[in-house]
């Protein structure tokens, strides 16, 4: 139980970063857009 | 702990690159009124969403959602605080285009009140929205400044005379259009910088696994996701958040600066997932921080820490380059929403100028916003150097948010609401939100009134706050139908008119 829950912070924790970064990503690419540089 | 130079050098070089990148873009970009306070039209759907990211993501992220994760709740509580910031930014994303077809021309939510509501709600709305963005700016300046005496021995006034002064010279001289671009490239730091110190915390602290345990050793309750206290705090502090951030001028500003409906509605459901995920991983520093450091978590003792248990991690369990890394961070946080909140303040008093001045020309009004914007800046430094306890004011401001909320904005879509009946409405739900708030200084002045005082029921942050935003959200509906007055929305978009004599595109046919 405890590996389980503790496999489920550590997926969690990541996929929140992993978001956060995903977020920046996207919107470089939206300004990009926004400013015709893309 | 830093070096007081190392963290007063970037800190100034940080705010000079700003406040030059500010002072550029707004140059020639300021042919009156309308561009330094409302910026209208005017930006894409990638400079809106950064700019709503920047705007409300202040310091505080570092300590109040972390104080949450730490002392109310653990994750279930975090998670709350996260979903509260989300909620009025889907609200506007709703209520955007509306505000725009119905009023083309409008600049702030206080020419609104007055316009649909008569001068004794415009009166209410104008003391409550000023009131929580001056704390709201205060309480910026306290926070950064008590976290740069902590981490690196900053004095206090050095830091609030540093930002202030900074943000002043370009929001000052660009306005809005110089704040939105600060904004952007702001939020192009923090959003990468926030992940790297997470990254960067998690390895120097084990990685997750023994973070987990260490946490869960410290208390199960943490990272229950279902733990009733961290559910109940989370769902009384969304409602705080929400109608604090739905009387925020802020939101109206960048409602017209977007290029159209359609951007400004995406631009406010991405802002609103991005501020969900900020705020959650800066609340888990604050749950983490209960598994590797000593917390306090008894508000009655004198050793509490957990408002600032993030910067007690810091200093306590991470390499120095991770402490650079934050203190960047805050300065990019607190720098993006003193900006904002500077000319936000600004904008709703020139809004009123035309009424106030005989009148006034465009330059006249433009000189009047700049001076304003100096006034608002000059008092938020000293008053967040004079009164370190604007925090407490902070959740009386949510609460007469959570009271006006409903009854402001129940006039864009109902004909029956009137005047009397809103503020009758908020009036109520305020007093029933005081009769539970746990505030210090609220409950002995209640206490000490006659028959009142004896009657007062247990203090409890959950009724208050649902007890003001339903209370006032019933009366309202209830009013409107009772006296249905039959309002024509056109009168809006007729009454309320742009500042520079110029004609705003219309926003199409009114529909109620």
């Amino acid at each position: 139980m405890a590996a389980l829950t503790a496999a489920m912070f550590t997926a969690l924790v990541w996929l929140v970063i992993g978001l956060v970064l995903a977020v920046f990503i996207y919107e470089i690419y939206v300004i990009a857009t926004d400013f015709g540089i893309r | 702990m830093v070096s007081t130079d190392a963290a007063l050098g970037v800190t100034a070089i940080v705010l000079a690159a700003f406040t030059a990148a500010g002072v550029w873009y707004a140059r020639g970009r300021i042919g009156s009124v309308e561009d330094f306070i409302t910026a209208r039209n005017s930006t894409g759907q990638g400079m809106t969403t950064m700019t709503l990211i920047a705007s409300v993501m202040g310091v505080w992220i570092l300590l109040a959602p972390a104080e949450a994760g730490a002392a109310f709740g653990g994750i279930a509580a975090v998670a709350g605080y996260g979903i509260g910031e989300a909620l009025p930014l889907l609200a506007y994303s709703k209520l955007g285009p509306r505000i725009r077809e119905l009023i083309p021309a409008g600049h702030s939510l206080t020419e609104y009140a007055l316009a649909r509501y008569g001068p004794a709600m415009y009166a209410f709305v104008l003391l409550v929205s000023l009131f929580y963005m001056f704390i709201f700016l205060a309480a910026e300046l306290t926070g950064i400044t008590s976290a740069l005496q902590l981490v690196a021995g900053v004095p206090r006034w050095q830091t609030a005379g540093l930002i202030g002064g900074f943000v002043l010279i370009y929001t000052g001289y660009g306005g809005l259009r110089a704040s939105i671009f600060t904004d952007t490239i702001q939020a192009l730091i923090i959003l990468p910088l926030l992940a790297i110190s997470a990254i960067g915390a998690i390895i120097a602290l084990g990685g997750t696994a023994v973070v987990h345990d260490q946490v869960l050793a410290a208390d199960p309750t943490l990272l229950d996701p279902t733990f009733f206290t961290g559910l109940r705090f989370g769902f009384w502090v969304a409602i705080a958040i929400l109608g604090a951030e739905l009387i925020n001028q802020t939101w109206w500003q960048r409602i017209y600066a977007a290029q159209d409906s359609p951007t400004l509605r995406r631009g406010f459901r991405t802002a609103a997932f991005a501020n969900l995920l900020i705020v959650f991983l800066a609340g888990l520093f604050g749950v983490v921080a209960r598994g590797f450091v000593d917390i306090v978590t008894d508000p009655a003792s004198d050793a509490y820490n957990a408002s600032i248990a993030l910067f007690v991690l810091l200093t306590e369990a991470f390499p120095e380059w991770i402490v650079f890394a934050v203190v960047l961070l805050a300065l990019m946080l607190v720098m993006s929403t003193a900006d904002t909140l500077f000319n936000a303040i600004a904008s709703i008093v020139t809004a009123d100028l035309p009424r106030l001045l005989d009148d006034p020309t465009d330059r006249t009004l433009t000189l009047g916003a700049r001076a304003l914007t100096v006034v608002v800046a000059l008092s938020a430094i000293y008053v967040s150097l004079r009164a370190r306890s604007v925090l407490r004011l902070f959740l009386l401001a949510d609460l007469f948010g959570a009271a006006v909320m409903v009854p402001l904005l129940y006039g864009l879509y109902s004909r029956g609401a009137s005047g009397g009946g809103v503020l009758a409405a908020s009036l109520i739900g305020l007093a029933v939100g005081l009769v539970y708030f746990p505030n210090p200084l609220v409950r002995s002045s209640l206490t000490a009134l006659p028959i009142v005082g004896a009657a007062l029921p247990s203090p409890d942050f959950l009724y208050a706050f649902t007890g003001a935003a339903t209370v006032s959200a019933g009366l309202t509906v209830v009013t409107a139908r009772l006296t249905d007055a039959g309002y024509d929305h056109t009168r809006l978009a007729r009454e309320i008119q742009q500042l520079d004599n110029s004609h705003a595109d219309s926003g199409g046919e009114v529909t109620d």
